[in-house]
């Protein structure tokens, strides 16, 4: 009964949507970009000392929209993004403090809501990404106990194809406001996460060892509507 | 949500002797199985290199796991033996290529644990012959003194824990065995008497016992002799004043200093020689270090390994600085290795001051079996005083199947020098190197872990791993089960050594100086 009911609805809101009035639907494209911050959840077990912290990073992405209806329209987008964590340690170690850049770029594509005025409106995204991973970079400090040194490192991550994963995938949602100062310009400004569902980890091993990626990025965009 | 992302699985640290971690594992096969499993998974350090050899360390575990599930069925008669167990362990562990790698097992129905040494018994397959023939002739620290041919020895100073200890027992048993005698032959018409008897009877003994110690030659095997020494200078301490003596004991930390000994030559041209028989200077030698209650044997021993020290490093300034250095060699042909500090003392007492980078490094930086730290260069220590820079004269390392760990490290360090070359056979092959205490695995997380003789399980793991660009090609490779190569690859000469007590090597070494100085 209960999948009865969320059947009847999608097919309802699909027809509204497709039977949207030629009138208001239109595309757009664009460009965003801004900085984002990345949480990397890892489970640290008996290291009491190993920290993971949030990093920040950039973004930039191209979109493409198409607007069914003045409240409605689906957007996708091909975005970089860097997805940073910052490893340090407390204690005797505390000189290790290092910062993981990950580059991604990743494809969300998202249903929006809009409301409010013609010329100044909120909107809500929410659909899924895709990505992949496509460099990686260490740079900080790190204790050597065997030398007694503080050792500086800038260095590119060698991607380890049995434990790093190169997928990735997950939710992502964001909450802004467009602003249009022309019939055929609209600006905005978005805080948006990207809610990864897959391990950075492989199951490489019998012992289970997931880390994910939550990022939130907070971005400014222009688009021209055709 | 949470559902969504599952996280790790729970694990418990085996790096510490934690009663509750390890509660009870030493009845059951298949704990004490899963507990190695999962401490080497998490500790050792070179999974991706034994990955690159062949090995699935979860197939290991899916295919042995039953196998120890069986030993505990409770239907079987008996437990397996000590060599039983040896052999199932030994049939995946010896697979491993590090050079460092000891596992203990103990069972708690075993009256000693069980040991598996996968680098010793890979090295006596592949080169038993050779080592057999180190291990027979160089657990002699003199054998440089049987040098003969054209190359002769002008200098020499030498230290040995035992031997010093055993220089200054035998100044005190020559003093007390005549005092005992002396006593014992003014007591003679009297021993009878009761009341002189019991004396008489306790000096004798001290006499029977000084004797033993001072003359039996097969006590010397293990340090027998310096032990007996000391139960007597402790048993019979009350007869000090009725003798006129007092008894003092040889401090352990002489007879037992795993330096062993330093041994320092010159020969003809001005070719200054070390050898040592491990990395352990550094406890000597660092100032921070160094014993300062005068009054302490410890004390004058240490004093003994300063001297010898220097008359190696203050000759080669010397001649350098006259311009008449012909070269310097150091030899590490049986010499498992030790600290890492020690470099600065030795090849880095030849180079620049602020450290020589050798090659790059990693550290074993998680639980996960690939987690390993960013490289890093691997930086050796190297002497901090006022030194020259030996950079012309030629510095020759020479190694043998028995060289491990650090002897390998600054073999390989001589012979990426403008002016360095490493001469005689292949090192053993263990070049990674780890911390072993236990209470600071948690700071480490990683390598050794467990307590030997205590712990169900105990693993001598290295967490440091050596990577050297071998091929000159900017690609830094783990050399462990492969070693070092020479220079010049001289095999020992056992023949010639025997027959007329020549050490070719060495003599090669002497030879390559000549040639390049």
């Amino acid at each position: 009964m209960k999948h009865t009911s969320h059947f009847s609805f999608a097919l309802l809101l699909a027809l509204f949507v497709l039977h949207g009035s030629p009138a208001s639907a239109q595309w757009r494209i664009g460009v965003s970009g801004g900085a984002d911050y990345n949480w990397y959840a890892i489970h640290t077990q008996y290291q009491t000392d190993y920290h993971y912290e949030g990093a920040w990073g950039w973004n930039a992405a191209i979109f493409t929209q198409y607007d069914f209806l003045p409240w409605l329209g689906l957007r996708a987008e091909i975005e970089a993004s860097e997805k940073n964590y910052r490893f340090y340690r407390t204690g005797s170690y505390s000189s290790t403090d290092y910062i993981t850049h990950n580059t991604y770029l990743q494809l969300p594509v998202m249903t929006q809501f809009r409301f409010g005025g013609t010329k100044v409106h909120g909107f809500v995204n929410a659909g899924v990404y895709a990505g992949c991973w496509l460099a990686g970079r260490q740079k900080g400090t790190i204790f050597n106990p065997l030398t007694d040194r503080v050792e500086r490192i800038n260095a590119p991550y060698t991607f380890n194809k049995q434990k790093d994963q190169r997928a990735d995938f997950g939710l992502a949602g964001g909450l802004g406001i467009e602003y249009v100062p022309a019939a055929h310009w609209a600006i905005h400004i978005e805080g948006r996460c990207y809610y990864s569902f897959i391990s950075q980890v492989k199951p490489y091993m019998e012992i289970r060892d997931n880390r994910y990626n939550t990022t939130l990025t907070l971005q400014a965009g222009v688009s021209y509507i055709f | 949500m949470v559902s969504c992302r599952p996280m790790g699985d729970d694990l418990l640290s085996y790096g510490q002797n934690d009663s509750q971690v390890y509660h009870g594992m030493g009845k059951s096969h298949a704990k004490t199985f899963t507990a190695l499993w999962t401490a080497m998974n998490e500790n050792y350090c070179i999974w991706d290199y034994e990955y690159e050899h062949g090995l699935d360390w979860d197939a290991v575990y899916h295919e042995y796991l039953p196998k120890f599930e069986a030993l505990d069925d409770t239907s079987r008669q008996e437990n397996p033996t000590a060599k039983e167990l040896t052999a199932l362990y030994s049939s995946f562990l010896d697979s491993l290529h590090d050079g460092h790698l000891a596992i203990q097992i103990k069972m708690d129905y075993m009256s000693s644990p069980i040991t598996i040494l996968p680098s010793r018994t890979r090295i006596m397959r592949e080169r038993g012959e050779e080592y057999e023939i180190t291990d027979k002739y160089f657990t002699e620290p003199d054998i440089y003194e049987k040098i003969t041919g054209e190359y002769h020895i002008v200098q020499l100073d030498e230290v040995e824990g035992a031997g010093f200890a055993r220089k200054f027992m035998y100044r005190q048993l020559d003093s007390i065995i005549p005092r005992c005698e002396t006593y014992l032959a003014n007591l003679e018409p009297v021993k009878t008497n009761e009341s002189v008897a019991k004396t008489y009877d306790l000096v004798s003994k001290l006499l029977q016992t000084a004797l033993l110690a001072r003359n039996t030659e097969a006590y010397k095997s293990h340090n027998a002799d310096l032990t007996l020494y000391n139960v007597l200078s402790t048993q019979y301490k009350s007869l000090g004043p009725l003798l006129d003596w007092e008894f003092v004991s040889i401090d352990k930390n002489v007879m037992d200093d795993p330096l062993e000994f330093l041994t320092v030559a010159r020969f003809e041209g001005n070719i200054l020689y070390l050898r040592f028989g491990s990395f352990r200077l550094t406890p000597h030698l660092e100032k921070s270090r160094q014993a300062t209650d005068t009054s302490t044997f410890y004390y004058a021993y240490q004093q003994e390994v300063i001297r010898v020290w220097h008359c190696w490093f203050d000759a080669i300034q010397k001649y350098h600085a006259e311009g008449n250095l012909g070269g310097v060699i150091i030899d590490v042909r049986n010499n498992g290795g030790g600290y890492v500090n020690d470099f600065k003392f030795l090849l880095g007492a030849l180079l620049p001051s602020g450290g020589y980078t050798a090659g790059m490094m990693r550290m074993k930086n998680g639980i996960g079996r690939y987690d390993f730290s960013p490289l890093l260069p691997l930086v050796y220590p190297t002497y901090e005083g006022d030194h020259a820079v030996i950079s012309e004269e030629p510095i020759v390392v020479i190694s043998n199947v028995q060289s491990v760990s650090m002897s390998e490290n600054t073999a390989w360090s001589a012979k990426t020098l403008a002016n360095g070359a490493l001469v005689g056979t292949r090192t053993s092959g263990g070049l990674c190197m780890l911390n072993t205490a236990p209470e600071e695995y948690s700071t480490t997380y990683s390598g050794a872990f467990g307590v030997r003789d205590q712990t169900p399980i105990w693993g001598y793991v290295p967490k440091y791993v050596a990577m050297y660009d071998v091929e000159n090609n900017g690609e830094y490779k783990i050399m462990e089960s492969i070693g070092i190569a020479p220079t010049e690859n001289v095999p020992f000469d056992l023949q010639s050594y025997q027959s007329t007590g020549r050490d070719n090597q060495l003599e090669a070494a002497i030879r390559y100086i000549n040639r390049h100085k």
